[in-house]
């Protein structure tokens, strides 16, 4: 009950903050397209416009009981330290895909990603690793001849 | 006629014929499954390999792929809720739910069964009235299409689960999310933050991936250790009973007639047929509050439509020679290769028994395909046996590559991934994605019709109630929003 009341001062309903960044997201859309000739522009300022409209209905009258703060809310989204880690490991993934090659990085990630999820069964982790990339490198450039930077010295 | 379809029947029961097809399905299942490659690609990847083959084995080969590739997307949209084409966009709102209720089996018995109704269905309509129906696809011009793209829009309200306010705003993000790209009228590029990448807009399969495997792939972090119990699948449920089927027969007999009659209109597409399919089930069936939570109407409704679109899109190719989707496209680029004109002559003289030889070619396609489906469940539940700590990484993998392969791009790997963390933040808070990825295919579609019609009509849109078939959808739509939210209504009574 105190944990509650605590919550309660601290957060607004989730639904509303929702509305409000579903708000400031249309308005973002609406100021950005603003300028835009009437052909081009008339559509998306719509559609930003009713978004705003209905996102205040979602303002006024939340379905949703449970209360949340900006920060509540983003940390809902990441849900844990190891789902964040995910992410960033697959934007470090993407990145380094050109400049090192796919079946380099790939196995760096796959054994990376399982470490972090907690995985310390070696033999499970190389297998995985090791069919993963020989089926990629086999369905993707052996047989589909589908151009993926395969490594860095190939280039 | 009966010799000519007689001797057609000769030339597709040929022995390479029947390798050639057991070749294009074997590849098909296996391009559907992995995200990123769609029939398209699987087709025309084909195209070279048929140069120096006889007309019937080349469409063999072809059927093949075009039949097995559209199956083949299911598989890992019911299994680990990543649709590896548009074709199984709608596959995943029952197909992978039915997989976390341990019923994984059951979802690929159904949809297997369910994409081979709808192929025979369509490629029966294709052999015995080819001709007659081939004159809808005469009569949709854009003003048809928008209004279709209009009435298709009320699916949203069907496909929201939970709250419709949230269903409605997703849909509204999806139609936003469509306008990236040049408009049609100016050249205007929207939102396209001068890369020339986004100019084409955001391809759908990079909406899919993103808003389907990234989010399941980031819940799963916080989940369970497999996908599903290995204990909780059963030999019992990888098949589809008798009584089962006779349920399904009306879902299967509607969906396969919707996804016939919408393959027929030019650039409407797979994915429109699905979610057409699915929106019709729903209304019809008498559990209506239980779509969205794993039940086998809701798999069997998307797949025995999409592999409906694929007789439905061969008949405005072979009567008229008008391709109506990227696929027929290549096949007509395929039927000049072999020097064959399509068009009404493909049915008279000497080029009717190679025209038969095509259509029973993809008949005995959707046979294989059914015997590969079958026999492949138990290897294709391997996929859900996998512990999460392989898992992740792994659907996150095939995201990437998928994404990339589409255009050689890393730019796309990007967008998908930037839409897969918006769909993770619009799961976590109650938004459905169905309703986005609906606009998405939509939108787009809808806007350039409404452009053309502008312009057909010269600025007066009242000319839309001039036309018959846009009449007909134009009052479907306020009925078809209607039924919807009563629907919704009561559901939530329940």
């Amino acid at each position: 009950m105190k944990q509650t009341s605590t919550t309660s001062q601290r957060g607004i309903q989730s639904d509303r903050l929702l509305a409000l960044v579903l708000m400031a997201f249309s308005a973002i859309v609406f100021l950005y397209a603003r300028d835009w000739q009437m052909e081009a522009g008339l559509y998306p300022r719509a559609i930003a416009v009713i978004i705003f409209a209905l996102s205040s209905f979602m303002l006024i009258k939340p379905k949703e009981k449970k209360r949340k703060t900006p920060g509540s809310m983003f940390k809902e989204a990441i849900a844990n330290k190891e789902t964040f880690f995910v992410v960033v490991l697959t934007v470090v993934f993407i990145m380094v895909i050109e400049p090192v090659g796919f079946f380099v990085a790939l196995p760096v990630y796959m054994v990376l990603t399982q470490l972090l999820l907690g995985s310390r069964d070696w033999k499970n982790i190389a297998l995985s690793t090791v069919v993963t990339t020989a089926f990629i490198y086999l369905v993707f450039v052996v047989m589909l001849s589908i151009r993926i930077p395969v490594a860095f010295w190939l280039t | 006629m009966i010799e000519q379809l007689f001797d057609g029947l000769m030339l597709a029961l040929d022995w390479q014929v029947l390798l050639a097809i057991l070749l294009g399905s074997i590849g098909g299942i296996i391009v559907g499954a992995l995200p990123g490659l769609s029939s398209t690609l699987g087709v025309a990847l084909l195209i070279p390999f048929t140069f120096g083959l006889s007309a019937p084995v080349a469409f063999g080969l072809l059927g093949g792929m075009y039949c097995s590739s559209i199956y083949g997307g299911s598989i890992t949209a019911i299994l680990i809720n990543t649709p590896g084409t548009g074709a199984a966009a709608a596959t995943v709102l029952d197909g992978y739910p039915m997989t976390q209720k341990g019923q994984a089996g059951k979802a690929l018995a159904t949809a297997i069964w369910s994409s081979f109704f709808g192929g025979v269905f369509s490629t029966a309509a294709l052999l015995v009235m080819a001709p007659p129906l081939s004159q809808i696809a005469l009569r949709f011009g854009p003003p048809e299409t928008f209004t279709v793209c209009l009435f298709g829009l009320t699916i949203i309200a069907s496909v929201s689960t939970g709250s419709m306010l949230k269903g409605i705003l997703s849909g509204l993000i999806g139609l936003l999310i469509g306008t990236v790209g040049l408009d049609l009228q100016i050249g205007f590029g929207r939102f396209t933050f001068a890369r020339f990448e986004l100019y084409n807009g955001i391809n759908l399969v990079l909406a899919l991936v993103g808003f389907f495997s990234i989010p399941e792939a980031l819940n799963m972090v916080k989940g369970r250790h497999h996908v599903i119990d290995a204990d909780k699948l059963k030999v019992s449920d990888m098949k589809l009973s008798r009584a089962e089927a006779k349920f399904l027969f009306p879902t299967w007999l509607r969906s396969s007639v919707i996804g016939t009659l919408i393959g027929i209109i030019p650039g409407v597409g797979t994915p429109v047929a699905c979610f057409a399919s699915y929106n019709e089930a729903k209304r019809f069936s008498k559990r209506k509050d239980q779509f969205g939570t794993g039940i086998i109407e809701g798999v069997a409704a998307p797949e025995a439509a999409n592999n409906a679109v694929e007789g439905g899109s061969m008949i405005p190719l072979l009567t008229l020679g008008i391709p109506g989707s990227a696929q027929t496209a290549i096949y007509l680029g395929a039927l000049m290769i072999q020097g064959i004109n399509p068009g009404p002559s493909m049915f008279q003289g000497a080029n009717a028994p190679i025209t038969y030889s095509i259509i029973f070619g993809l008949m005995i396609a959707n046979f294989v395909m059914l015997g590969l489906g079958l026999g492949g469940i138990r290897a294709f539940l391997a996929l859900i046996r996998l512990k999460k700590i392989v898992m992740i990484p792994l659907i996150i993998t095939f995201a990437v590559i998928g994404s990339y392969a589409l255009n050689y791009r890393l730019f796309d790997v990007q967008i998908m991934l930037l839409l897969g963390l918006a769909g993770y933040f619009m799961r976590k808070n109650g938004i459905p994605l169905a309703p986005a990825v609906i606009a998405i295919i939509l939108g787009p579609l809808g806007e350039d019709a409404l452009l053309q019609s502008n312009t057909i009509f010269r600025g007066n849109l009242l000319m839309f109630f001039t036309r018959p078939i846009c009449v007909f959808f134009i009052a479907l739509t306020p009925i078809a929003i209607a039924v919807a939210v009563n629907n919704h209504r009561k559901e939530k009574r329940h």
